[in-house]
Parts: structure tokens; C-alpha cells; sequence
């Protein structure tokens, strides 16, 4: 089923956030197995694929777009530094524009147009009231810088990769919902750099390879993988710079809320090879759903349990589960049978 | 909007040198798709025995992609792919082509660029040359040929050029002192090398002599799949057994049993047809694997390497 | 809490040594650095090596700018066979490292002597304040005054560490000072 806008809720405050039946059936649930382990789970990411799954397309618009553009909106006006580009990521900036404005325009042409005459492009966007009209390659013809104009319209957090040596830099980008990273301290890190904090994986030699991989992809041929953690609240903005506001929300857990406050969070990861710059666009795009809403699938329970009762330490505490993780691994052995 | 292969029309063909072609490519549906200075792209064959596929750089202005441009030299000991552009493709001819991917992009941060072409190697440097302009960039070009069967393109880069280009006909007898054009280069200079073997040897040692950073020297070195002798492939997935012919690579021999392997080079840069080994030894041909990979044995490119012995068990 | 030995954006600093083919040996130190350069340069022909010494304490993310604008005019000249050493505070190695990558130099030609002090230069996550001379975590922030876990997650660009609130979930919790290494 294809999913429509609904009016605006909230990732903060009263977390008016919710997830329609529709939502909760094309969940991208993230585990394959019943016991988590690191692996270069990269793969293909041929569209279109299954019609109403959130991997038809190369990006992903559905029920929640305005209350994401609104959350964007705020977390952009507490803090312009939570966009930023480079200046050689210019042409980069460009190559994003035309790839996701093509992309949304062929795939939602209820919402999205664009028509374009050489390099004078008129782009609509019904859903938000947009209607602009610039040279393309042109930023003085945008009225935003144009990772942030394009980024105002996009769910999902967005880094342009630059290319350069065999590696990847982390050289521009608009990230407002990410887990529990900083876009203004990792800006400019290496792919390895940038990667740092993550236990156990650099042992095994994942970067190394996967950065092969990487810079190896060519024009037209994306690559997706799927991230998780969990979220105490629907909230999007779990970064650090906001961390004094949504630490405490780890404290507020007891038994009775876990169902309600916890939050599986899955990040569909989409590499896609920029062709004028070579820079690799990185779209991050987050799905929160409730433990209640959750479990409503018992496939899904009954693995979330065996995965976070299976979790190693390093990983309980590298995605900051350390204080629930045993109220959350209790509440859902009630939905496994094997206990 | 995934990209699998794109089919293309020959809207023109140019000898631009005694043993080099140029052909220009056109979409059959919709837009080729832009790309940077330094892509190629593969060509997709229709041969007679097989379906050839060969990787050429394009070496037309990024700028506009809507014809893309590559340039095939027929090759004296060639396995398929050069006679058959040169021989079997004619204007208004239908090919395929892959979407570019670039193994050799310009560093666009560097303060001088430095070219180095030998022969057919002039080609990525087509598709660096009007991008470095447009940004402003400082470069020279330094473009060994012999007359009497390369040096493509040499009318339009001299005029485009000016005192940028110097030129070496060695069929003239002009050499080209390595030591010279390197020496003297001020901090940023990157030095960029597409053309024979040899050629990349000479700058790379003569840089590394005079105290050039290795990271600052950037070269394309596609090897093509070299024969070598016959031998069998066991797969243990499909289970099936090929023979390997010594003219064909074993990614060919693959592909022709309808074994997909994912590729992009097919000369043992990109890493992307890897393949694990289970039993035989292996001739190590690639570029990609490290040293210790190589000696374990345990992965092959079958791009271009093949079994050391008579037979090989791949986990396919 | 512990500090994470695993976390890989940590440099590892080994001492410099003399690379013989470079067109230009130049050294950079500041003032109480010297030593660790001192025997290398030691090794080099007068016309082959330049020194240039910073007095220290200067403003995070800033070199004095007699010595910014001297190393600017002596890369912009240098051949491309240049080799830099650096000795000094961590955030003085990485400002100049920095300097020298914008004028086209590589992480190659360029090698950076252990740091003379454990102190660290720290980045506020919450309000971007850069503060000096850090030597045990957690740190109050200069700049926004809360208390920040030193993390051994480090930004090239900015020569600085990561701190992060550390009593966020907990602002009760009693911390114990710990002396970073």
C-alpha cells in the first residue's frame, strides 16, 4: 500500500507521533536472524522493488513527510549548523538536486514535478507549497543553499561522501535525525574516522571492506543496508548536540511504559555514486515504531527479544542501551515462547 | 532507477589515429547519464564465439553527456574486443554499454595537475582536460606517441592547449626526460599516468627517486585479461564444470555459462568480482588483493587471473 | 566511566623520522617542543632544512599569525618533495597539519612528533565551544558550563576530542574525576 501525508505530528514534547496499520505492515524490520552480528550487510538497491515497500524507490516518501519537514524545520532554527557544505562539495550539492528531483518527480508525480528547458529548471513541490524556478548549477538562483533546499524536502538525514584517495570524506550534509551523531565535530572525517566509536567492527575488518566496496560503486547502481538502535520516545533528533534534552528520557522508563516509550529505530541506508563530482550521496532514512506497535507482528517479538537477549556488551552500551536494556529484554520474552 | 546495461547507437566513427577509432555514442531511449572526468564505461559485445566485454575510458567533455565518446586501439594481439570495434561496428550500429564508474578521478583539491599519456592512454585525459579548464585549474599535458600509429587528437589539444602540451613522437625520435618534467614541481602537484605498463613504471620509480609522495601519483593500470593456459573450473554451487578456454578469462567463461559475477574494470582494479576458492592454486594476475590475500589463496578476480595448475574449485 | 581503547579516530603518534630524499626538510615546533625535532635536524645540510618555532598558548583553532603567515609563504614555494615534522601540543600538530594540507600537501609528507602534553583540545558537542589544555574528564564546558565526558573520538580538523554531557540521563549521579592519558 502507498502512503499518503498525514496532517503534522510531533517527535517532541507531547511525541504525538504514530504509525498507521499501513505503516506498521511496510516497516522495514531489520533482522534476518535471531542472533545480531556485524556483517558487510550490503546490498543492491534495485528499484523499483516491491510496490508499497519502502524499498520501491530510491527514496522513500510516506505518511510521515510534513511532520518531518516540520521537526526539520525546528531543529534547523535551533541551530543553521546542523546543515553544512564544504565549498568543493558545490557541484556534489548539484548532482544530489538533479538525482532527487528526477527521482521524486517520476516516482510521486502526484506530489512532486519538474520540467526543465537546458539549464532553466522549474521544480513543484504540492506537498510543502513549493514552486521555484533556477539555473541549474546556479546556487545564487536557490533561495537556500542547495544541500539545505533540497534537504527541507527530503525525509531522512542526507551526507554527500566526497571521493578522494581511495576513501571517503564526510564533506557536506543536513542531519537532524541522526543516532547520536554529530555532522558539526565528524565533518571532514574519513570513512574509518567517522567510524571510529563503533566497537568490534574495525577488528573484524568490516570498514576496510566495505570502504572497497564503496568506492567502487558506479553511476546508477545504489547500494542499501539497514541500521538499527532503540529510542526511548518517538523522538527524531536523538543527536548529541540535543542530548541535556532527551538523556533523562532514558531514566523514565519502568515496566509499565517500556511497550509504549521504546522505540525500535531502523535506518535505511542508501549509497548512490553522484555522477558529475564522483562524491557518494549517503541518505539516511530513519523508521521509528513502538515496542506496542511493534509486537504486534509475533515474528517481529519474538525475534526483538532473542536479538537484544543475544546483544554483545560493546553494542549495548555503544548504542547507549545500557540503562533498559534488561527491562526491555524482559518485558519481550512475554512474546517469545521459548521462554 | 537502477542501471543494468544501456543501449546505445554508433552515430559516428573517426579514425583519429592510424590504429585508433573513435566512436560516438548515443542513447537509443532517454539520456545517458552524466558523469565525471575519468569514468569509463564497458562495452558490451556481440561476438561470434562469445560476448565480449571491454572497459574504455570516455573521453568526451563531462560537460555534455548526452554523446559519450571512446576511443579503441586496435590491438596487434587482440582477443576479441579491438577487431571487433574496429572491424564489425559500423555508423548506426546498436551496443550496449554499463553506466560509468570512475576508478581514476582528477583530485580536484590538488594545485597543479600534471598528465602523463602514452599512446591510447591520452583518453581519460579527454574528459579531465575541459573540466580542468572550466575550474581554472593549472595543468600541463605530456603525451608520448609514435606518429606512425598513435597520437590522437593531437591538432585539437594544441590549439586547446598552447604551451601546456609537449609532445614526444618517440617514431621522431623525441624522448621524454622523466626526471626533468618531474623535477621541480611545486607542494600539491599531482601527477596523473594512463598508458602502457612501461610508462607507469618509469614515472612511478623516477617520482619515487626524487622524494615525490606516493599518495600525490595516480595511475590507471587496467590490465587486460592476459591468455594464459587452458584449465577447469569446478563450481560447487551451481555444480557445474567448465573449460576454460587460454584465450578467455574465467570471468568470461563464467558469464557464458550464464553465471553472473558482479564487475566493473575487468582488469583487476575494482575488487567487485571476487571470488572465493576453494581448492587449486591460483595465478594471481589483480591488482586488488593485498599480498597476504594473494598467498592465502583463498579468493581469486577471475577477471583476470586464472589457475596456476589444471584445475580450480571456486564457491560459486 | 572507562575510556574506550577501541575508539580508532585516536592518532597514534610515533616519532618522526628523517625521510633522506625530501627537497626541503621543514621542521616546526613550538617553543618547548624543540627537543624532539632537534636530533633530526641534526642530520640534515644547512641549505636542505628550515626551522620555524612557535610560542605556545595561542587561541584554539588559531596560530599566531607571524607564524601562519611564514609557514604560508614558505609552502607556497617549497618543492613537492617537501617532508614536515611538527612537534608540539596535540592542537598545535594538527593546526599545522592543517595549514599544510591547504597549501596541497599530503598526510604523507607529513609526520607528527607524540604530543609534549596529555593535555587535549576539546570540542562542546552541545554548544561548539573549543577549549585548551584539558587534562581530566569530565571537563566543564567554557562555553555552555555543563560537564562533559573527555571521549577518545577525534576530529582531524579541528585538532580536538569529543565532549559529551555526562550526567544528561543522570544529574545526580556523583562522578569521579579521572585524569586523562
Amino acid at each position: 500500500m502507498r502512503m499518503s501525508p498525514k496532517p503534522v505530528q510531533t517527535f517532541r514534547d507531547d511525541f504525538s507521533y504514530s504509525n498507521s496499520p499501513g505503516a506498521i505492515a511496510r516497516f522495514p524490520f531489520p533482522f534476518p536472524d535471531d542472533e545480531y552480528r556485524y556483517s558487510v550487510n550490503i546490498e543492491p538497491h534495485t528499484t523499483p522493488g516491491p510496490e508499497g515497500s519502502v524499498y520501491e524507490f530510491l527514496l522513500d516518501i510516506d505518511e510521515h513527510y510534513l511532520s518531518e519537514m516540520a521537526e526539520r524545520d525546528i531543529v534547523l532554527k535551533e541551530n543553521p549548523q546542523r546543515c553544512l557544505a564544504m565549498p568543493h562539495m558545490d557541484l556534489a550539492c548539484w548532482d544530489m538536486i538533479e538525482r532527487c528531483m528526477q527521482s521524486l518527480a517520476a516516482d510521486y508525480p502526484q506530489h512532486f514535478s519538474l520540467s526543465t528547458e537546458g539549464d532553466q529548471w522549474t521544480w513543484e513541490n504540492r506537498l510543502l507549497n513549493i514552486k521555484d524556478s533556477f539555473t541549474f548549477g546556479d546556487s545564487s538562483t536557490l533561495p537556500l543553499p542547495p544541500m539545505e533546499y533540497m534537504g527541507r524536502q527530503l525525509q531522512g538525514d542526507f551526507a554527500l561522501l566526497d571521493q578522494r584517495d581511495g576513501d571517503l570524506f564526510l564533506d557536506a550534509g543536513i542531519v537532524t535525525c541522526p543516532a547520536d551523531w554529530s555532522l558539526a565535530f565528524d565533518a571532514g572525517m574519513s570513512f574509518s574516522e567517522w567510524h571510529g566509536p563503533v566497537p568490534l567492527a574495525h577488528e573484524m575488518g568490516v570498514f576496510e571492506r566495505a570502504l572497497k566496496y564503496l568506492t567502487a560503486i558506479p553511476v546508477g547502481r545504489p547500494v542499501r543496508r539497514l541500521n538499527w538502535t532503540l529510542t526511548v520516545n518517538a523522538r527524531m533528533d536523538t543527536s548529541p548536540e540535543t542530548y541535556p534534552n532527551w538523556g533523562t528520557d532514558r531514566a523514565s522508563l519502568t515496566a509499565d511504559n517500556v511497550g509504549e516509550k521504546v522505540h525500535l529505530r531502523v535506518e535505511l541506508q542508501v549509497l548512490d555514486r553522484m555522477p558529475r563530482s564522483n562524491a557518494l550521496m549517503f541518505s539516511i532514512r530513519t523508521f521509528l515504531i513502538s515496542f506496542d506497535d511493534l509486537v504486534t507482528n509475533p515474528d517481529w517479538a519474538r525475534r526483538m527479544h532473542r536479538v537484544l537477549k543475544t546483544l554483545p556488551p560493546e553494542l549495548v552500551e555503544y548504542k547507549g542501551l545500557g540503562r533498559y536494556h534488561d527491562l526491555a529484554v524482559e518485558w519481550l520474552s512475554q512474546y517469545d515462547p521459548a521462554n | 532507477m537502477s542501471i543494468d546495461s544501456i543501449p546505445v547507437r554508433v552515430m559516428a566513427i573517426e579514425q583519429v589515429a592510424p590504429l585508433i577509432r573513435e566512436f560516438k555514442l548515443e542513447a537509443i531511449e532517454g539520456k545517458l547519464p552524466a558523469f565525471s572526468p575519468g569514468s569509463h564505461v564497458q562495452v558490451i559485445m556481440p561476438g561470434e564465439a562469445r560476448e565480449i566485454r571491454n572497459a574504455y575510458s570516455l573521453c568526451s567533455d563531462p560537460a555534455m553527456p548526452r554523446r559519450y565518446s571512446i576511443a579503441v586501439r586496435l590491438q596487434e594481439d587482440s582477443r576479441g574486443g579491438s577487431s571487433f570495434m574496429h572491424g564489425e561496428v559500423n555508423v548506426g550500429d546498436e551496443l550496449a554499454i554499463t553506466p560509468p564508474a570512475n576508478l581514476f578521478a582528477p583530485v580536484m583539491a590538488a594545485r597543479k595537475h600534471l598528465l602523463i599519456a602514452g599512446g591510447v592512454g591520452i583518453t581519460p585525459f579527454m574528459s579531465y582536460i575541459p573540466e580542468l579548464k572550466r575550474q581554472g585549474a593549472e595543468f600541463e599535458l605530456h603525451y608520448l606517441y609514435r606518429g606512425s600509429q598513435t597520437g590522437a587528437y593531437l591538432d585539437q589539444l594544441q590549439q586547446q592547449l598552447g604551451s601546456a602540451l609537449h609532445r614526444y613522437d618517440s617514431g621522431q625520435g623525441n624522448k621524454c626526460d622523466l626526471s626533468t618534467v618531474l623535477s621541480d614541481q611545486g607542494p600539491g602537484t599531482h601527477v596523473y599516468i594512463c598508458g602502457p605498463e612501461s610508462l607507469i613504471e618509469g614515472v612511478c620509480s623516477t617520482a619515487k627517486a626524487l622524494g615525490w609522495p606516493e599518495s600525490l601519483i595516480h595511475y590507471e593500470a587496467f590490465a587486460a585479461p592476459e591468455p594464459g593456459e587452458p584449465f577447469k573450473a569446478q563450481l560447487t554451487r551451481s555444480g557445474k564444470t567448465l573449460d576454460v578456454a587460454a584465450d578467455e578469462s574465467l570471468l568470461e567463461a563464467l558469464e557464458r555459462e550464464g553465471i553472473a559475477v558482479p564487475n566493473l574494470c575487468r582488469g583487476g582494479v575494482c575488487g567487485q568480482c571476487a571470488t572465493p576458492v576453494i581448492e587449486g592454486a591460483v595465478e594471481h594476475r589483480d591488482e586488488f588483493l593485498s599480498a597476504d590475500e594473494k598467498a592465502n589463496g583463498g579468493c581469486i578476480m577471475p577477471c583476470v587471473s586464472r589457475a596456476a595448475g589444471k584445475h580450480l574449485t571456486l564457491d560459486i | 566511566m572507562q575510556i574506550d581503547p577501541s575508539i580508532k579516530s585516536r592518532p597514534k603518534y610515533v616519532a618522526p623520522e628523517l625521510v633522506a630524499s625530501a627537497g626541503l626538510q621543514l621542521f616546526v615546533s613550538e617553543s618547548d617542543a624543540g627537543h624532539l625535532l632537534e636530533p633530526l635536524y641534526r642530520q640534515c645540510s644547512e641549505s636542505g632544512a628550515q626551522w620555524l618555532v612557535a610560542e605556545p598558548g595561542n587561541a584554539p583553532g588559531t596560530l599566531a599569525d607571524s607564524l601562519s603567515g611564514y609557514l604560508q609563504r614558505v609552502l607556497s614555494d617549497a618543492p613537492v618533495t617537501t617532508r614536515l615534522y611538527v612537534a608540539g601540543s596535540e592542537g598545535f600538530l594538527w593546526d599545522i597539519r592543517n595549514q599544510a594540507l591547504s597549501a596541497g600537501l599530503v598526510d604523507e609528507q607529513i609526520q607528527l612528533a607524540p604530543p609534549v602534553t596529555k593535555a587535549r583540545r576539546l570540542f562542546c558537542t552541545h554548544c561548539y565551544t573549543l577549549m585548551e589544555g584539558v587534562t581530566s574528564s569530565p571537563h566543564t564546558c567554557s562555553g555552555c558550563g555543563r560537564l562533559l565526558l573527555v571521549r577518545d573520538h577525534f576530529a582531524r580538523l579541528h585538532g580536538a576530542y569529543v565532549g559529551v554531557q555526562i550526567n544528561a540521563e543522570d544529574p545526580e549521579e556523583q562522578l569521579e574525576q579521572e585524569v586523562l592519558q
